[in-house]
């Protein structure tokens, strides 16, 4: 178990206009030439959990994403392609995903462990548990964590990309926790369940959960699966939702609401295809 | 006790005995060239590639080369679908994300910009594919942290070895061509256009090359080994987004805290398999740092000149290389080197050194502010 000091979290759904640049450039417009709209959202979002508080240098730095910067990506394929340009120098350092991460550090500056991880679905959870098992070994002493995704136009081949139906609505967020081995200071607690789960598994695990318990579903739960997990399930459960559009990163968004503004214990629940892990969060 | 089991890797060195004799002769070959043009200017630098009669950009080359690559490994090491099922996934890559470069570059072509997403890409698409393929446990991440990302990608395969939450990692480091990445560092003006001689006087920058490289650990409870992964440490400065302080404070840093993680002295180590990219400034750095922590110069020597600048993959890559090269009971020299730089004082090894065990420090340094240091040993069997 591991304890959660700051949480900070930027987040829009299709449709709405989030100018991140000008948000951006109000905290430090020193640092918006040669960053892009991706960095700055990961700037802005961490900002938000951090503000003008010093951290310690040795603090690790672990961001997340489920996509990555593709939108500097796609301003290189059409300077390849469409201009017959080679590539801006800044749009190529800016590429290597952990362009972010080295504004981030260089803005809080951080000297520590700098780490830009993803993965196929359930990436917040993969990073959080890697989090939690380096602050229980001793490795890191606090870690600022991050899960950073951006809307992609157009949103069509994006809803394509993400392997999401047509109806879903997309969204995008940067949303950040401070991480502590300590308790002293702390929001809450968090705890990574270690064992991977089918569903079955789920089950089976929801049996010993209390029923003050809330339980939240990851983006990816379909409706029938939350039903198979909740049927049979002798106790009539209290459901946590929090309106979101859809991104890889999203669950680190329902988990800093839920610290925000819940209160008492929560069950978080997520799938990418058959496998699922969970998380607990305590409320202090 | 985190083993380091051995693995295998796919690289322009060609295959074991092939590289070993290239490694123990300080010989290399690089007979491939790649062109692109620069203000109608066209430019020719060598490049190392994977040799490949089939090659072509097609989406499943990368694939096959894993799956191979995974596969030869898995039967090297004899692992059992059981073994499997408790390995995580670690991957290290610099490429943006390959897997959907290719198809947005051959959609572009197509002009199919609506069409052809018929299935999911993004990062970690190759995990995803290699945890299905392999039936591994189903803990994956994919680094991209420039340079570093698989020697990170092995420090935190060790983490969650030691957690037990997984009894085995698989950890692929994996760069291959790709045109932007390419022209990238063309417009950086970082390339050199025949050869790469790390910490020569006449160094004129790095030669790009790609390896795909599958290296398996796991704790001596559940599988033994000669060879012994003691620590690492990976550290971020923020001097420059593309390169090490040229004073070598970050890496001297960072190789400091490497030794005092493993709890060994900078005069335990037997050899040190440098960075050496044969940038003016990174190999700078790179000598400046060691002086920070070595009271005189260690054994050192690069690898990049066998197998090029690997990016991603070269944590993992160069590993592998330098295990095969003490199991063959030598340590390699460095290729290219000629002359000795005044500033720089200190000499790579230019021929093979006899050793067969000891402690080995592996040095990695990155674009973004990125430096990462690992410590292993070899013992007596």
């Amino acid at each position: 178990m591991i304890y959660i000091r700051k949480i900070g979290s930027v987040n829009a759904q299709e449709g709405e206009e989030l100018d991140v640049k000008a948000a951006w450039k109000a905290v430090s417009p020193k640092m918006i030439r040669r960053t892009d709209r991706f960095i700055q959202l990961s700037l802005l979002g961490a900002y938000e959990a951090i503000g003008d508080s010093a951290l310690d240098k040795n603090t690790a730095l672990y961001m997340a994403s489920g996509q990555g910067n593709l939108a500097v990506f796609k301003r290189l394929r059409d300077q390849r392609y469409i201009n017959k340009q080679p590539p801006k120098p800044v749009d190529f350092i800016n590429s290597l995903s952990n362009t972010a991460g080295f504004y981030v550090a260089q803005f809080f500056d951080l000297y520590g462990k700098n780490l830009n991880v993803s993965r196929q679905g359930l990436v917040v959870e993969n990073t959080l548990l890697l989090a939690q098992v380096d602050l229980e070994l001793g490795k890191e002493e606090q870690i600022l964590l991050g899960g950073v995704d951006e809307l992609q136009e157009p949103v069509s081949f994006t809803k394509r990309t993400l392997g999401v139906s047509d109806e879903t609505l997309l969204g995008e967020g940067s949303n950040w926790m401070l991480l502590s081995a300590q308790e002293q200071g702390s929001l809450a607690s968090v705890d990574v369940i270690k064992k991977q789960m089918n569903i079955t598994g789920v089950k089976e695990y929801l049996q010993g959960v209390n029923s003050a318990s809330k339980l939240a579903f990851g983006q990816r739960c379909s409706k029938e699966v939350i039903d198979e997990i909740l049927d049979g399930d002798a106790i009539e459960r209290s459901l946590y939702h929090v309106p979101c559009g859809f991104y890889e990163t999203a669950a680190l968004y329902t988990l800093n609401r839920f610290i925000k503004e819940g209160e008492g214990e929560l069950l978080f629940i997520d799938n990418f295809g058959d496998s699922f892990r969970l998380i607990k969060v305590n409320l202090l | 006790m985190i083993t380091i089991l051995g693995g295998e890797i796919l690289s322009a060195l060609g295959k074991k005995e092939e590289r070993l004799q290239h490694l123990s002769d300080t010989t290399y070959r690089v007979d491939t060239k790649k062109m692109t043009t620069v203000l109608d200017e066209e430019l020719s630098f060598s490049y190392y590639s994977i040799d490949d009669e089939e090659r072509n950009s097609a989406l499943s080359i990368p694939l096959r080369y894993l799956e191979e690559v995974v596969q030869k490994a898995i039967d090297k090491l004899s692992l059992s679908s059981d073994d499997l099922s408790r390995c995580g996934l670690f991957v290290g890559s610099a490429s943006n994300d390959l897997s959907l470069s290719l198809p947005l570059g051959q959609n572009y072509d197509n002009s199919q910009v609506e069409n052809i997403a018929c299935e999911r890409i993004g990062n970690g698409f190759y995990a995803d594919h290699l945890t299905k393929h392999f039936g591994l446990n189903e803990f994956s991440l994919t680094y991209n942290t420039a340079c570093t990302s698989s020697a990170n990608a092995v420090i935190d395969a060790g983490s969650m070895l030691e957690s037990g939450v997984i009894d085995y990692a698989l950890v692929v480091g994996f760069e291959m061509f790709a045109p932007i990445s390419f022209e990238g560092f063309v417009a950086m003006q970082l390339l050199s256009p025949e050869k790469i001689a790390p910490f020569d006087r006449d160094r004129q920058g790095i030669v790009l090359g790609e390896a795909v490289s599958a290296l398996f650990l796991s704790r001596d409870d559940a599988a033994s080994s000669s060879w012994h992964f003691l620590s690492g440490d990976s550290r971020c400065e923020t001097e420059s987004v593309t390169g090490a302080n040229p004073d070598g404070s970050g890496i001297s840093a960072v190789i400091g805290a490497a030794l005092t993680k493993a709890d060994v002295k900078a005069s335990d180590i037997s050899a040190v398999k440098a960075h050496g990219t044969a940038s003016a400034l990174n190999d700078m750095a790179e000598i400046n740092g060691m002086k920070q922590v070595f009271d005189s110069a260690p054994d050192f020597f690069s690898l990049k000149p066998y197998i090029g600048h690997t990016l991603g993959s070269c944590g993992t890559s160069e590993l592998l290389l330098m295990l095969e090269c003490v199991d063959a009971g030598f340590v390699p020299g460095t290729p290219n080197f000629i002359n000795r730089d005044e500033a720089l004082d200190w000499t790579p090894l230019q021929v093979q050194k006899s050793c067969a065990t000891g402690i080995f420090m592996l040095n990695y340094f990155g674009f973004g502010g990125n430096n990462t240091s690992l410590v292993i040993e070899k013992v007596e069997t």
